[in-house]
């Protein structure tokens, strides 16, 4: 196996990011990533993190699919745990960006991988990622991890991968490296 | 105007363009949907907690233990 970086994101005052021209000379692709918004509200007014939204070739009308289980604080702070899947005709979106609920919230750690992204079957990825927010000193430690898979109901070759917030923009420090994976 | 951040990975260059006006509006409809996923999320682990502890209630009535019901 080999692995080929491609690209680096580093957006900052923006609120979406997208790699573009992607080749299809590899057999799957992976995302490392960790993001972070600047939006000082929270998520349904009881989260201090909000949904990255995940689109490919910016479609907007072939059906996505995310299926992800959560566990959300400690047993000292009081665990909320659960699955969710759902489909949507705009974006695999997981809860993947820590807001500036405080300046000590964490940046997210994830990881996508891609396989058989330029094949002509309907596509796949798994998406996982941890943070944590708020820490001690405002309420928490309340740590979060997202363990998931989402798809596209769509058989072409994919280009281009977008990341997206609802809400405010992401801050310096957000990156998003992707690799090409060969299988010989 | 709202800014994104886009990579070409064909020659490694990143550029900053302003949001289409149908990007922005994409973006709002993705902020309500996300809250409205959030808000039936939470609807359903209160109705999830209230049962529980509503059948605990009666467990507890037929004459179970603490520890009968948490083993269950």
């Amino acid at each position: 196996m080999a692995v080929t970086k491609l690209a680096t994101l580093t957006p900052s005052g923006v609120s979406s990011a997208s790699f573009s021209g992607i080749s299809g000379s590899y057999d799957d692709l992976k995302i490392l990533g960790s993001a972070h918004s600047d939006w000082t509200g929270s998520w349904g007014n009881t989260k201090p993190y909000q949904v990255m939204n995940i689109q490919f070739n910016s479609d907007t009308s072939s059906v996505y699919f995310v299926s992800y289980g959560y566990a959300d604080g400690t047993t000292t702070t009081g665990v909320a745990d659960g699955w969710t899947a759902y489909t949507s005709s705009q974006e695999i979106a997981v809860p993947l960006a820590p807001n500036a609920y405080s300046s000590q919230d964490d940046f997210s750690a994830m990881e996508m991988y891609i396989p058989a992204y330029s094949g002509s079957r309907q596509k796949k990825c798994r998406v996982q990622g941890s943070f944590v927010t708020p820490y001690a000193s405002v309420g928490g430690p309340n740590p979060v991890a997202i363990m998931g898979n989402g798809g596209w109901d769509n058989t072409s070759a994919i280009t281009s991968i977008s990341f997206a917030l609802n809400y405010g923009d992401f801050v310096s420090g957000t990156s998003f490296t992707l690799y090409g994976i060969s299988n010989s | 105007m709202p800014m994104k951040t886009i990579v070409d990975c064909s020659t490694g260059i990143q550029t900053n363009v302003e949001m289409t006006a149908e990007e922005i509006a994409d973006r709002e409809a993705a902020a309500e949907r996300a809250q409205a996923q959030q808000a039936e999320e939470e609807a359903a682990a209160e109705k999830r907690a209230a049962d529980k502890a509503s059948g605990d209630a009666k467990l507890k009535e037929l004459g179970l233990t603490d520890d009968e019901i948490a083993a269950r």
